[in-house]
């Protein structure tokens, strides 16, 4: 048998045993001790910065040095802050210290330290990773947006956004699109064209348009995270009826393939062969172009905030953090707020490293 | 095989018109309509606006209105659009050219690229090449392409070697012939590539995966036991077979021929669809955007079609019976 | 093996596109814009229409400018009436009547010598029922159009029911070739005529410049008019520059790289712009150049429509906090204009105090003080109103969370930032602001019809003549924005408003008008249905090599004199 079923045992006897809880969580942490050791670095990179990110994202208020939507109004724009190591005998201050920052040109956002006055950085301070002696002089480790606000604590927080967003929306119109798509495909015949033509009235109708009408709608006071999921209900629900007419064509070249016929002749249900035979075969091809759709997602939740449907100011995501460098000025001026962009970069990088490995693992065919 | 273009056809009509009605209804959920771009200005009267209200047709119900059009296009006459004042056909078709030969440029950019380059590193899979390019394609599906094409607008402006945005030069019209076809490339090869970037990238990932999982399955594992040619064995086994979900892919690109982009024809200042569309829904222009919504959707139709066609002909596992008895 | 044939097929369109970039490296004709006397401008959007009479939008009226004209235009350093068409003009019977004498000798495009025939066509299609236009509200006394008769062919009478001052800054409208559209407004075809597919020869003016071609989406080219009237010192040709390309660029980055690239002459810069062009005016060999302070006006408007609060008889009780002079007050002194001013404009704005802009010299009133920025003042008075915070949370007297919505138009980055920074100062006073921004068409139709909304950020553009704000100042104006069509006045303040719109209107003398205009100004800074922000800085950066160009936050001064320098 391939290698790659080795696992498959192990979770089918947890599975079976109606044992503890205990066994069963233990059998879950070797099976994934297991698959830590054989992925290569690459994937082990990739899921420690997933992991960090979700950390960062479920632990905000503890990761971010600041309050994501605290306006330092004199310190707009502040470049990242240099930071120097202590003496020795500072160090019940803190190991590490900044200057604060004083604007010198209003106009041009021109930052001068003010080297007579030293800052003092404090790990695990007033319940923070890390921060300042007093939140009234920042320390900005990836310097401050155009309203002051410290950027660091804001991607922290913008994780939340964007880590989910991605993530749910991926799994909610793929999930779809590849129950509906294998489905149709595998069936065929009137089913398939009912289904096919209602995905094309869903592709066809002006999705902007529906998003404006609906931006239109939602009252004033709907609380944030009520406004995320409709958001991600809504771009999920936009974007599964493409992805299912290409599994559709797929399921369809996979029906007459022998092991599916031998299935169907056995007498398997039409559930179980699509279930276990059609969607297997179109998984590979399914979760890469899963991940491959996540930085979408991301970046698109952004134009939803423009329609004023997404996350709103003084919220914050990485897909809003981002417009922000839209301007050319702002761009060349102030490079740093380019740094969101490095995290969706991470994230898409980390998210398809992982799917790669996971195709590669789940292709019953992969003898590597 | 003509039954079943007959049927597909004929699908197309109501079709059409449940998308085109659905869309009317979206349209009018939104609130306002085109002439509240004019209500806050203090020189226009009430009246005036009750003027153009009746001008228009907006003043009469939704289903009426649906009628009116339906009965229009008929006639095959659009409607007028209402903040250009001209027919909406013309004013499609002036921009639609452009629009065509830049998405046009950028798929084919995309494909010539991608689907090579996807066999190459799935060949060579966790090679230096593989991991380059792969890098790189993620690179170019995280940026926005908005942003992308500030950068290239950027690079024009410093090296000089792109014009700065447009179609074509001011002094187009002093050129002789091959010098405007010069110039128009000239014009074309900055905005191609960064419409062609992303598709690009996750083409090529996908590509790369479709070779990779058939390049171990066991009808080619076979036909390499009976001694064929590696060569053969790739092009005409695994290609082959890795084919199928490009086709529907293909069958989009379509319906993005004419759909533009707007905010790099902003940045780039391209005469094309998007931008002319997206200022359409913004200011509720509703014959214009419904002109647009039936382009897409005839498109659209034509594409997944042609898809499906050019599946059975790729993919010989499938067949006109599996994919649409009645 | 076959990895290299793979690569080969993989470089071979890698190299295509090389080759073909390095072929089209196109002979660019250097910049020619000095030698050819052309001068290049840009503008956002495309022209909806050439005919003047329908312009609705800015673009057009960029784009027909040059092409009509009036029988007056005003002077924008003065701010004064000047001749234009019209030579000159007298008023009789206490200014209810005017008489204009036409110029003479002053010829259409095709030849056509203009009469007072034109005038009074042009007048008669404002006037036209079928004819929607923005001219037709500032030319109507009391719901009456004035009486337009030719005396001759070169003398014009206007009479208007009543003395009615701003007549003179609104009869500057384009007047249109009476030969060419009368048959299409006989036939009720007129809103159809001279649409943006019409050949541009075939639009007629008499302006200083004929439009030559219009590209959709790209540019529209004009050349000079050689018989126009207007004559240079020593009787020199006019317009000097020999022709104008105006190129339509929808990206405000974009116009801005263009202008760096030296494709557009003439650019206004946004403030962060400003500072670059700054630092960069040696280099590129630009002149960079304050013209003055916005003409507009931006401000948070509080819904005080008794309507939009009454639902099955209970008043939400922000009606009362909006009606609340004291509230308002304590709200009007927590907006950080320096902040705005200093995040949102990099500095370079200046708080707005009074409705009206500073750069109307006349009717601005300078003597209003500002509320200063002060939480601790802005607290207090609540305190002392009975608005008290508990735990955090500010709670009116009768005990209900003080909360409410705001919002303004989408895309706007200043607006937005502006709403953030507002919304952060009144979570410190313990105000809960919920901020949205909305797309305009929606806004728009919340301030207009329906009258469901709190409080908005909103901006409106402003013009020398006062009266044309009537319909936001008048309590019965469709434009009241916080309380719109009110059927009678609901406040004694609202009443001596629109006492004093009316007596505005009948005094002749700008300078005997504008204490009506001052203390309308007054009312509104006292009373608070709208709380003023702050006015954007303006500045125009423009090529070293053009001459004469004169610009003003009210246009450019005397624009037939610009050109290049010689070389």
């Amino acid at each position: 048998m391939p290698a790659s079923h080795a696992t498959m045992p192990d979770n089918h006897a947890a599975a079976l045993a109606p044992a503890t809880r205990a066994p069963r969580v233990r059998a879950l942490l070797d099976g994934l001790g297991r698959e830590w050791r054989r992925a290569s670095w690459v994937v082990r990179l990739s899921v420690s910065c997933l992991l960090v990110f979700y950390f960062m994202a479920a632990a905000s208020p503890f990761v971010a040095p600041y309050d994501p939507i605290r306006q330092y109004r004199e310190l707009p724009d502040c470049p990242p802050m240099s930071l120097h190591l202590a003496p020795p005998a500072q160090w019940a201050h803190g190991f590490f210290y900044a200057y604060p920052m004083r604007m010198s040109d209003a106009a041009a956002r021109i930052f001068t330290p003010d080297r007579t006055r030293k800052t003092y950085l404090r790990f695990f301070h007033h319940g923070h990773l890390f921060t300042t002696e007093s939140p009234g002089e920042p320390y900005f480790i990836m310097g401050s947006d155009g309203l002051g606000r410290d950027l660091f604590s804001r991607i922290v927080y913008g994780a939340r956004v964007s880590m989910c967003v991605g993530l749910i929306g991926v799994l909610i119109s793929f999930s779809l699109g590849i129950t509906v798509g294998a489905f149709s495909g595998y069936v065929g015949g009137l089913t398939d064209n009912l289904i096919m033509r209602w995905s094309e009235i869903e592709m066809s109708l002006p999705s902007f348009y529906f998003l404006l009408a609906l931006a239109a709608v939602i009252p004033a006071g709907v609380s944030p995270v009520m406004t995320f999921f409709v958001i991600v209900a809504i771009m999920s629900f936009i974007s599964w009826a493409g992805f299912a007419r290409i599994i559709r064509g797929m399921a369809a070249s996979v029906r007459s393939r022998p092991y599916v016929e031998a299935a169907r002749a056995l007498g398997a249900s039409r559930a179980r062969v699509i279930f276990l035979h059609v969607i297997p075969s179109v998984l590979g091809y399914a979760i890469v172009a899963a991940t491959l759709s996540i930085p979408g997602f991301i970046l698109g939740e952004s134009a939803l905030s423009l329609l004023g449907l997404g996350i709103q100011e003084p919220a914050a995501s990485w897909g809003n953090l981002l417009a922000q460098a839209q301007d050319v000025q702002n761009l060349a001026r102030y490079p740093w707020i380019l740094i969101p962009g490095v995290f969706i970069f991470l994230t898409v990088m980390a998210f398809n490293f992982l799917g790669d490995h996971l195709r590669d693992r789940l292709d019953p065919g992969n003898l590597g | 095989m003509a039954r079943f273009l007959l049927k597909r056809l004929l699908n197309m009509i109501p079709l059409i018109i449940g998308i085109t009605f659905l869309s009317f209804l979206v349209m009018s959920l939104a609130p306002g309509n085109f002439l509240s771009n004019l209500k806050l200005n203090p020189a226009i009267s009430p009246q005036v606006i009750r003027q153009m209200e009746a001008q228009f047709g907006l003043d009469q119900p939704l289903l009426v209105r649906y009628a009116k059009w339906l009965w229009q296009l008929l006639h095959l006459n659009l409607g007028i659009s209402m903040s250009y004042r001209v027919n909406v056909a013309s004013l499609i078709a002036s921009r639609a050219f452009n629009t065509m030969v830049l998405a046009a440029t950028s798929m084919v950019f995309a494909w010539a690229v991608a689907i090579p380059i996807g066999m190459v590193v799935a060949i060579r899979q966790n090679s230096i090449w593989d991991r380059v390019l792969s890098f790189l394609a993620f690179f170019g599906m995280s940026v926005p392409n908005f942003f992308l094409a500030f950068l290239m607008m950027y690079l024009a402006l410093r090296s000089g070697w792109f014009p700065v945005g447009g179609t074509f030069s001011v002094y187009y019209q002093s050129l002789d012939e091959w010098g405007r076809i010069a110039d128009r490339i000239n014009h074309l090869i900055l905005p191609a590539f960064v419409l062609g970037v992303a598709g690009m990238a996750s083409l090529m990932r996908l590509m790369r995966s479709q070779i990779l999982e058939i390049k171990n399955s066991e009808f080619v594992r076979t036909a390499r036991a009976k001694g064929l040619p590696e060569r053969v064995v790739i092009y005409k086994h695994v290609l082959r077979n890795a084919l199928n979900p490009f086709v529907t892919l293909a069958g989009y690109g379509l319906a993005d021929l004419l759909g533009g982009a707007a905010l790099v024809e902003a940045v780039m200042n391209l005469q094309g669809l998007g931008l002319l569309l997206l200022d359409a829904v913004r200011s509720l222009d509703i014959y214009l955007v419904m002109g647009s919504v039936l382009m897409g959707t005839v498109l659209l139709l034509l594409g997944n079609l042609l898809a499906d066609i050019a599946l059975v002909m790729v993919d010989p596992r499938v067949d006109f019976s599996s994919l649409s008895a009645d | 093996m076959s990895l290299r044939r793979a690569f080969a097929m993989l470089l071979c369109p890698a190299l295509a596109a090389a080759a073909a970039a390095a072929g089209c490296r196109v002979q660019r004709p250097l910049n020619q814009h000095e030698r050819e006397q052309i001068l290049y401008q840009s503008t956002i959007s495309d022209p909806r229409t050439f005919n003047p009479i329908l312009v609705t939008d800015s673009a057009s009226g960029e784009v027909v400018g040059d092409l009509f004209e009036g029988l007056v235009r005003i002077n924008p350093i003065t701010t004064l009436p000047e001749p234009g068409l019209a030579e000159r003009w007298e008023l009789s019977e206490g200014g209810k009547t005017i008489v204009f004498h036409l110029r003479h000798g002053v010829k259409w495009f095709d030849g056509a010598p203009f009469t007072a025939r034109d005038v009074v066509f042009t007048m008669r299609a404002i006037y036209d029922p079928r004819v929607p236009n923005i001219e037709e509200p500032s030319l109507t006394v009391d719901g009456q159009p004035l009486k337009v008769e030719a005396l001759d062919d070169y003398t014009v009478r206007m009479t208007m029911p009543r003395v009615f001052a701003p007549l003179l800054y609104a009869i500057g409208v384009p007047i249109v070739p009476a030969h060419l559209l009368e048959p299409a407004l006989e036939a009720g075809k007129f809103n159809h005529t001279w649409g943006i597919n019409t050949a541009p020869e075939k639009i007629v003016g008499l302006g200083q410049f004929e439009m030559a071609r219009y590209v959709q989406a790209q540019f529209v080219q004009f050349k000079r008019y050689p018989d126009y009237w207007m004559r240079g010192e020593k009787g020199g040709r006019l317009p000097r520059l020999h022709g104008e390309t105006l190129q339509i660029v929808p990206d405000g980055n974009a116009q801005y790289l263009r202008f760096l690239a030296g494709q557009i002459d003439i650019y206004t810069p946004r403030p962060e712009e400003v500072v670059d062009l700054r630092d960069k005016q040696q280099r590129l060999g630009i002149t960079l150049k304050q013209i003055g302070i916005d003409t507009g006006s931006l401000f948070f408007a509080f819904n005080r429509n008794l309507n939009h609060y009454t639902r099955n008889g209970v008043v939400d009780p922000k009606y009362r906090w909006f009606t609340d002079l004291r509230f308002m007050r304590a709200i009007a002194h927590a907006v950080d204009k320096q902040g705005m001013i200093n995040l949102c404009f990099h500095g370079l704005a200046v708080p707005a105090v009074s409705d009206t802009s500073p750069a109307n010299k006349v009717f601005h009133n300078p003597n209003l003080k500002d509320y200063d920025y002060n939480l601790k003042e802005a607290g207090g008075l609540l305190e002392a109103a009975g608005y008290h915070l508990v735990n955090g949370v500010r709670r009116d007297p009768k005990g209900h969370r003080v909360e409410f919505n705001l919002a303004t138009n989408t895309g706007v980055n200043v607006r937005d930032e502006m709403c953030v920074i507002f919304q952060q100062d009144l979570l410190r006073l313990g105000i809960k602001v919920n901020y949205r921004p909305l797309e305009f068409t929606t806004l728009v139709d919340k301030l207009d019809s329906t009258y469901d909304w709190d409080v908005v950020l909103i901006g409106f553009t402003g013009g020398i003549e006062p009266n044309n704000g009537a319909d936001f100042l008048r309590s019965s104006g469709t434009l009241h924005l916080w309380y719109p069509k009110e059927p009678k006045p609901a406040t004694a303040w609202e009443a001596e408003i629109d006492r004093l719109l009316e007596q505005g209107t009948m005094v002749m003398d700008p300078l005997k008008r504008a204490p009506y205009y001052w203390r309308i100004q007054a009312i509104l800074h006292d009373q608070l249905p709208i709380i003023e922000t702050v006015r954007q800085v303006r500045y125009q950066a423009w090529k070293n090599s053009l001459e004469n160009f004169r610009p003003t936050v009210w246009g450019v001064y005397k624009p037939e004199w610009i050109e290049f320098r010689p070389e």
